[in-house]
């Protein structure tokens, strides 16, 4: 069954019975934590140039859309929603919509490394227990705070010491509903010593609905083990916040690549944890807002042993008036000496009324070190767009063109090709599409 | 095809163009030579269109349009293509992306069917080889970490593509030595054919040797103060541009610089 037709429901308000009572403990710890914290307003450091205000608006689908869905049946939805996938991608398919596993579109066949909270064996639920909210988390904990207190169910990738899983997990998430209504998105991931994996996460929003979503994603990535986290945010109409931690053990290597949309308010908050020695994190991110779209990427990186290194680039493309964010901190404790740490944020601005904020943040207790930083804001190049144009293509194709040039050092990283392809055309088709002739 | 009158124009609001008139029907080749900051380059970037280079009067028709009025994309379509004086370079657009979407708009305006990609890659690679390039340029971002020959036999592998009925080519002879710039005259006569003209703005007579003029004009101050057949140039060539201030001096109020190759 999908969720499609779950209760309208206020994102701070929990409607649904609890199920699954030896979460009991995790949801109560963070009933606990809730009672000492507040929604972050515009007066919270961390918040503060973020367009708050739309966070609490309600939005409620026009009619039509809403006409259109009701009138489906779920096998109809099921369709629409098996269409949107990156299909001709090899890997463990696990399919959600609004934060609920619909079996009819995943892929599962072989997978001995993935199981629903709820499906856990009792091993699972004492090693689900065990890790779920352990992971350090420098940001403000409200929403991942409500995240775990509502928590009913998720989805664990186990894998398992020196294994290294054939193919990647592709795991979707799908938005649909009207704002306030707010699902709620938990995935942990364990990544035992030796082990390898790479997981895909792809969020949409299929019917440009107006939903709000509340993820929270935990990455264990112990001894020696190796994780590939890709990130595709594509949900441009849904209010998304996401606070996504990763600990890391010794000699481990993390990999995540984060391609963004904006949308009307989407927040991504990262720590890693850098806590055996000779670990290794390379972020490479990019993210595209338009119209009034907001995007806020808040990244800490929290070195406490010696010897880690953490490489950190995102680019950033704003177009019209919309408005991004990007915070990142690098934090080297005490006892991480002979850190390398490296970050650099550049952005494009497409537009007059575009806005940036970017913030490049070092926090060094340790004598040797070595930290490198840089921020750029700057616009399209005239030279390049005249010379693109002389060659007949449209001033709006051209920037297009120049856009996708400027974000291809991220893209071009993701690992599997086909998701590269999916990436690539969805971008392109944000720009106006070609017109030949008439337009100026 | 192109008839310019008494053109005036303006870079950044100073006036370099000052009344220039010349007339290119099909098939020709005009040479335009003259010294150093007389409005060569002004013209040709006048004629594609550059932000900022303004016509303040005078008129530029092109195959009976007012051009003056049409977007760069849109001169481009019609049929004109300027090889930069100063490639510029495009790092993250591939040459083949490039090509690609230039030719696709190019041939949708034109309504003519768009290529299929093994017909694309095939003529692509055909067009390297004629201008002497690896094809493995055509994976590299537009220009990018190209020498200077390199770019200039980019610019013209871009015109064999394109096939342009007005070529103007801004000293695109200019940095290249002896055998790039064989290749750059042969693509430049590969091209020649009665329905398609070329400017070739130059200093040197050195292109012209290979590529033989039609007509020769010589503009010193923002007009033509000169023209003739192939002969002018190597009247030139022999003896500079201050020859041409005792014989003519009415047209110019400012004496040319001298310049002698």
């Amino acid at each position: 069954m999908n969720n499609l037709t779950a209760t309208k429901t206020d994102f701070t308000k929990d409607q649904q019975p609890h199920k699954n009572a030896w979460l009991q403990p995790i949801r109560d710890a963070a009933s606990e934590r809730l009672t000492s914290l507040q929604l972050p307003t515009q007066k919270t450091e961390d918040w503060k140039y973020l367009r708050l205000k739309a966070l609490l608006s309600s939005d409620p689908l026009d009619t039509q859309s809403k006409g259109d869905l009701d009138s489906k049946s779920v096998t109809d939805i099921n369709e629409l929603l098996s269409q949107l996938l990156i299909s001709d991608l090899d890997a463990y398919r696990l399919v959600f919509v609004n934060g609920v596993f619909v079996s009819e579109l995943s892929q599962q066949e072989s997978n001995p490394y993935s199981v629903l909270f709820s499906e856990a064996s009792i091993a699972q639920q004492e090693l689900i227990v065990d890790h779920l909210d352990s992971s350090h988390n420098y940001y403000h904990d409200y929403f991942s705070s409500l995240n775990s207190e509502q928590l009913n169910d998720g989805l664990l990738i186990h894998i398992p010491e020196h294994c290294s899983v054939d193919k990647p997990f592709y795991i979707v998430n799908f938005s649909t509903g009207e704002q306030p209504k707010t699902s709620m998105m938990r995935v942990l991931i364990i990544a035992e010593t030796g082990s390898k994996a790479t997981v895909i996460e792809h969020e949409d929003a299929p019917f440009k609905h107006t939903a709000m979503v509340n993820t929270v994603i935990e990455s264990f990535v112990n001894d020696n083990a190796q994780l590939t986290h890709s990130r595709i945010q594509l949900d441009e109409s849904v209010t998304s916040i996401c606070n996504h931690r990763v600990q890391q053990g010794r000699d481990s290597i993390y990999r995540q690549h984060q391609i963004s949309l904006a949308s009307k308010l989407k927040r991504n908050d990262l720590t890693v944890s850098l806590q055996g020695e000779h670990a290794s994190t390379d972020v490479r991110g990019s993210f595209y807002g338009r119209h009034k779209q907001s995007i806020d990427n808040h990244t800490c990186m929290e070195h406490i042993a010696a010897n880690c290194s953490s490489n950190e680039v995102f680019r950033g493309l704003v177009d019209n008036e919309a408005n991004a964010i990007f915070n990142g901190r690098i934090h080297i404790h005490p006892d991480a000496q002979k850190t390398l740490a490296e970050l650099s944020n550049k952005n494009l601005l497409l537009s007059d009324l575009a806005t940036i904020n970017t913030k490049p943040e070092l926090e060094i207790y340790a004598d040797d070190v070595r930290c490198t930083h840089g921020a750029t804001v700057g616009q399209i190049d005239s030279e390049a767009l005249f010379y693109l144009q002389s060659r007949g293509i449209s001033r709006v194709e051209a920037k297009r063109l120049l856009s996708m040039a400027f974000i291809a050092e991220i893209v071009n990283q993701l690992t599997e090709s086909s998701v590269r392809d999916f990436v690539t055309q969805r971008l392109s088709s944000l720009f106006t599409p070609l017109q030949y002739g008439g337009e100026k | 095809m192109l008839k310019i009158e008494n053109l005036k124009a303006t870079v950044d609001g100073k006036e370099i163009l000052k009344g220039l008139n010349i007339e290119i029907k099909p098939g020709e080749v005009h040479a335009i030579m003259g010294p150093n900051g007389s409005g060569k380059s002004t013209l040709s970037n006048v004629l594609a269109g550059r932000e900022n280079y303004e016509a303040t009067d005078g008129t530029v028709t092109f195959e009976g349009q007012n051009l003056l009025t049409l977007a760069p994309e849109e001169r481009a379509r019609e049929g004109i293509f300027l090889a930069f004086q100063y490639p510029v370079e495009i790092p993250g657009v591939s040459n083949l992306e490039f090509l690609k979407t230039a030719l696709e708009c190019l041939h949708t305006h034109q309504k003519k069917p768009l290529l299929s990609a093994v017909e694309f890659m095939k003529l692509a690679r055909e067009k390297c080889k004629l201008v002497d390039l690896d094809t493995n340029f055509l994976k590299r971002g537009v220009n990018e970490g190209f020498s200077g020959g390199e770019k200039k036999r980019n610019e013209i592998m871009q015109m064999l593509m394109l096939e342009p009925t007005l070529c103007l080519l801004d000293e695109t002879d200019s940095g290249l030595d002896i055998d790039a710039l064989k290749v750059v005259a042969d693509g430049i006569n590969a091209l020649r054919s009665l329905d398609r003209s070329f400017i070739l703005i130059t200093h040197y007579q050195r292109l012209l040797d290979y590529v033989q003029p039609d007509f020769v004009h010589v503009l010193a101050d923002g007009q033509i103060v000169k023209s003739g057949g192939s002969e002018l140039a190597l009247k030139l060539e022999d003896k500079g541009y201050s020859w041409l201030e005792s014989e003519n001096k009415n047209g110019t109020e400012q004496p040319a610089n001298s310049l002698k190759v």
